[in-house]
Order: C-alpha cells, then structure tokens, then sequence
C-alpha cells in the first residue's frame, strides 16, 4: 500500500483527497456528485477490436515480460452494474495486469453505457447476440482455435447463459467469479423485491432506462456500513495514525463505487421477475428469444470462484452451478472477502490470483 | 477583482499544517510519551459505531415495512421523474425543438445502420478467411506445378542426352517386371479368394464336416497350456 502512495506526488495526493472530500460531502448530503474522482484508473494498454452500438472489445497489449505464452486466449465479461475497469483499477493490484503478466492474451468486453435509445434491450441480445459475437471476435483476433472465458458478477450469469443456449461455442475453460445463478435465497432482496412491495414494471415503465443512482443506492442499502459512511473515511485515513489506509487505492475504488451506469429497463425487468423472482433459469424454464436455458448444456471446464461474504451475490447463489452443468473438470473455490473485496481487496494477490495461476495455465496449453 | 492575498492560507495549506501537527501525535509517539491518542480512539469508536450502526440497519431492513416504504418511495419518485419528463417533452414539442425522445429514436436508426455494418463486415471477415484458406491450398498448387515444371524440364533433358535415353529405357523396362509381378499378385489373390469363397459356400454335409479343422499338430516338445510360440516367420512371407 505504501508502494501505492508513493506513485502520486504529495500535491497531488491532497488534491485528489479535496476532491474525494467534496464529493463525498455532496453525496452525504443526497445530492449529485459535481467533482469527478481523477484518479487514473485501468492504465493497461489495450485497444479495441470490435464495436458495437455501446459495446467494445478491447484486447490488452501482451506484458513485455511473461512467464509463458498460452495459445488460448482468455475472454473477460463483467457485469452490467458499473464499469469494468474495477478489473483494472491501479496497476499493482490490476486482476488483468497479473493474467498479462501470466502470459495469457487478455479481451475484457465491456457493455459500455446505455442510452436511452437502448432502454429496450433485453438479456437476450446480450445473451445471444452480443456474447457469442465477442467469443467469434476474439477467435478471430487471436487466431486461436479455443477459448477460455472468465464472467464476473452478472457477467458470469449472462455467460452460462450464452453457453447453454449455444453450446457449440469453442469454449475450453468457463470461470464464474461470484456469479448469481440460482435464486431461491435472495437475502434482503427477497422482501425487497416482492411483487406487492416493488412495482416493477410501473417503475421501468417510468424510468425506461434505470438510474445509475437508483442501482447504486439498492446495492448500497444492502450493507451500508462501509459504503454511506465511507465520507468519512477518506478524512481518517489521511491522519498519519493510519498509514495502513493512507494510500491511493481508497480514491481509486470510491471512485469505482459512485461511477456507476444505468440499467436497460427491460432487462432489468427481465432480471427481477424471471430471475430475482422466478428463479427460473435453475429450474430449466428461463427462455430467451424462444431458446430454453438448459445449464446442463456446459460442458466446458468449470473453475467456480464464490466470495464468502458476499452481500451481492450470496454464496449460496454462486454454488448450485457445480451441480447443474455437465462438466467434467469442475472445481469450487471460497474466498474471504466481498463481493468486490475478492478482486481488488489487499488480499486479492494473495488469495484470488493464486487460484488463477493454479488453474488456468495447466488448461491452456 | 483582486486578487486573492498571498497570506491567507487556503484549504491545502492548512490541511498540511494539520498533517504536520498531527504526526507529531502517532500512536508510537503517544504510547511512548503515555498520553491519550484521541485519533486512535476516534478511530476505534468509529469502526465500532460503523458495525453497530450496520447490524441495527439489517435488522430493520429486513422488515415488511422498510420494504414496503422502499418500494413506494422508488415508485413515487419514478412518477415524478415521469411528470417531469412529460412536462419537458411537450414543451420541447411546442417549441419545435427535439427531445430526448427524438435523439433516442434517431440513435436507434443509427444502431439498425451500424447492426447491418456488422452483419457486413462479419460476412466479409467469413469471405476473407475462406479466400485466404483457397489461397494456401492454391500456393500450394502452384509449387506442385512449379516442381512438376522442372521434372518434367529434367525429363526432357535426359531424353535428349544418349545416356539419359538408356537410363529411361532401363526405367521403363523396370517398370514393365514390376508391373508384370504386380499382374501375378493380382493374379494369384484373386484365386485365393475364390478358394476362399467356394470353401465357404460348400454345403455341410456331415455334422463331423461341421467342426473345425484340428489345428496343425504341435512338436511334441511343446505342451498343450503352452501358447504357440512366434516363430517371427509370419510376416516374411
């Protein structure tokens, strides 16, 4: 951490921290936030090989230094709450940075922001246009027969999705990083969202396109500890009692936490009752363009990575995928830490990329 | 205006005296010196607080009536948006000015544009590879044909020469007993195999014609459990 610190100037640092102050401030108090966060965030090089609409694929530029080349290439999805450079956040705690210097050649595919022009997507253009879309796309860049794919999140959902309904996607090695799948224990979600208390339908009907703001206070009340009263924080952690905390890395995912994009309505639509309420794609029935989801469609090689404290993505959401696809390698791994913690908390080096490193390679060669 | 005068200290300056001041106050410092470190404890209540706070938060939140409250302040505050949004779209009407609506149908005929782009170049990226696959197959050809050029180039060369003459007399007359002792072969497995077929066809006569022949006797050194040993003789023939 204090390696961290010591990258940006002393300047710099405080101005940043002035920034993060006021807008913490203006969050405090509801309203929006009017100073952006510059913290330079997801420096990977990295271009784009494939557009459309909102959406891009970017291949990152292989690390200069590697401690292999793996002939298949590994495809990124994240989620569609946020933005996907979490994955990337700062370079010595960079999920994408330490797959580069692994020797894998890296696609992330990013959904980019809707606009209301996009307010009627529903998952199945995600699902079955967009993802196998990017599958062939990266194919063709990389040249590689087989790929191997890695989904975060609702990422991780959409993609068991799409290899369900399309099978025949050369997809060698499938990992779920806290992806919810089954839905039958939803924890606060579950009297949120009841039919009676939540209207979802008049609510999408209103916003067409869902705030950012309205997502990111449903997924803050879930546990607000940490998040309404981090204001606060920034204040702390500048006293020198606490160098532990004094570093970079806190603007970085502050600003990750309130850089949020909005949602399609329909598809948010789509979440809440098929899934959220329904639970219908572990019950075989969730149909998308009038293909039935069948999970035991997948076959690929299943690494499932599932938080322990998630509040998201419960742990009892992320783990009956083990039991429902037909893959011969399957393996389930429980970290400590949260939802988000897993991928960029201190321990993420410690814990997450050694599981990587154990895994991928030996199913990449 | 005037400028700002240089004396008054602005929010960075002081919080670098505040960072100045309070170092001198680390934990170490004030366990050292056996003084009460305020910040620490600031901190410590802090933390606790936070935790207190969330698990009291959980357990309200967890009821039907948080929920039900939730639920209609999100509903009420979608209506208003809506209000709003309505509001805004008639009067952008009246005034003959697009509204978002408009830009939204209009980013929408662009993305129909871009999707048959796509479609497009996907199919010219499928032509593209299926082209550069006929083309390797015809380099491939044309170094066939190219090295077929040059032997039949040294073909003729040869012919040309007297001893090259003898040479392709002698491969031809080669090729003629091969051909013949190809001929024999034929020859001789085409009888082998009507032998074959005739034996097959031949009606049983006897039930003791139906059992199978005894296998050949064996050396009376060899045992009967023993397995016939391989003489490494089967294959030469």
């Amino acid at each position: 951490m204090s390696a961290q610190r010591a990258e940006v100037s002393e300047d710099e640092y405080l101005r940043l921290f002035w920034q993060q102050l006021y807008a913490d401030y203006y969050r405090a108090f509801g309203q929006r936030v009017v100073v952006k966060n510059e913290v330079a965030v997801g420096q990977s090089a990295r271009e784009v090989i494939w557009s459309y609409n909102k959406t891009s694929l970017y291949y990152y530029l292989p690390a200069a230094k590697t401690k292999n080349r793996y002939p298949v290439p590994l495809l990124v999805i994240y989620s569609l709450i946020n933005k996907p450079y979490v994955l990337d956040l700062l370079p010595e705690t960079s999920l994408i940075g330490f797959l580069l210097r692994e020797g894998f050649e890296v696609y992330l595919l990013d959904w980019g922001e809707p606009g209301l022009e996009d307010a009627g997507m529903l998952l199945d253009e995600y699902v079955l246009d967009l993802l196998p879309q990017a599958v062939k796309k990266t194919l063709r860049h990389s040249k590689a027969l087989e790929i191997s794919v890695l989904g975060y999140c609702l990422g991780g959902t959409l993609l068991a999705c799409s290899l369900a309904i399309c099978p025949q996607l050369p997809v060698r090695n499938l990992i779920l990083m806290a992806a919810p799948l089954d839905f039958s224990e939803r924890g606060l979600l579950q009297v949120w969202l009841t039919a009676s208390y939540f209207d979802v339908r008049r609510i999408v009907e209103a916003y067409r396109l869902i705030p950012a703001e309205l997502i990111n206070f449903g997924t803050q009340l879930l546990k607000p500890g940490p998040t309404f009263f981090s204001g606060y924080n920034p204040v702390l952690s500048a006293f020198p009692c606490n160098k532990g905390n004094l570093s970079i890395s806190r603007l970085a995912i502050n600003k990750w936490v309130n850089d949020g994009i909005a949602f399609p309505g329909a598809a948010f639509q789509q979440l809440v009752e098929e899934l959220y309420r329904r639970n219908n794609l572990v019950k075989g029935e969730l149909v998308l363009r009038s293909k039935k989801v069948q999970l035991a469609n997948i076959k690929a090689n299943l690494l499932n990575i599932i938080a322990a404290g998630d509040h998201i993505a419960l742990p009892s959401q992320c783990q009956p995928v083990m039991q429902l696809t037909q893959s011969p390698d399957k393996t389930q791994v429980v970290l400590p830490g949260g939802h988000v913690g897993i991928v960029i908390g201190r321990n993420a080096s410690v814990q997450l990329w050694p599981v990587l490193e154990s895994w991928l390679p030996v199913r990449s060669t | 205006m005037s400028e700002k005068p240089s004396d008054i200290p602005t929010p960075v300056d002081f919080f670098n005296w505040l960072n100045q001041f309070v170092n001198k106050q680390t934990p170490e410092a004030a366990k050292a010196a056996g003084t009460f470190d305020p910040l620490n404890a600031w901190k410590t209540f802090n933390e606790q607080n936070q935790k207190a706070w969330s698990e009291a938060m959980t357990k309200m939140k967890a009821t039907p009536e948080f929920a039900g409250a939730l639920g209609q302040a999100t509903l009420n505050q979608a209506a208003a948006q809506e209000m709003v949004r309505k509001a805004s779209q008639a009067y952008l009407e009246a005034a003959n000015m697009p509204s978002l609506d408009d830009l939204a149908r209009l980013a929408k005929l662009v993305i129909a544009v871009e999707a048959k782009l796509d479609s497009l170049n996907e199919k010219l990226a499928g032509y593209l590879d299926r082209t550069s696959q006929d083309r390797v197959v015809e380099t491939k050809l044309d170094k066939l044909a190219e090295r077929l050029v040059g032997l039949e180039a040294k073909l003729g060369e040869m012919a040309e020469t007297e001893a090259g003459s003898v040479k392709i007399d002698d491969l031809q007359t080669r090729l003629k007993s091969i051909e013949t002792r190809l001929d024999n072969l034929d020859r001789h497995q085409a009888q082998v195999v009507k032998a074959i077929n005739s034996a097959q066809t031949q009606p049983e006569k006897t039930p003791q014609s139906a059992k199978p022949k005894e296998p050949a006797k064996k050396p009376s050194g060899q045992s009967k459990s023993q397995p016939a040993k391989n003489t490494g003789n089967e294959n030469k023939s």
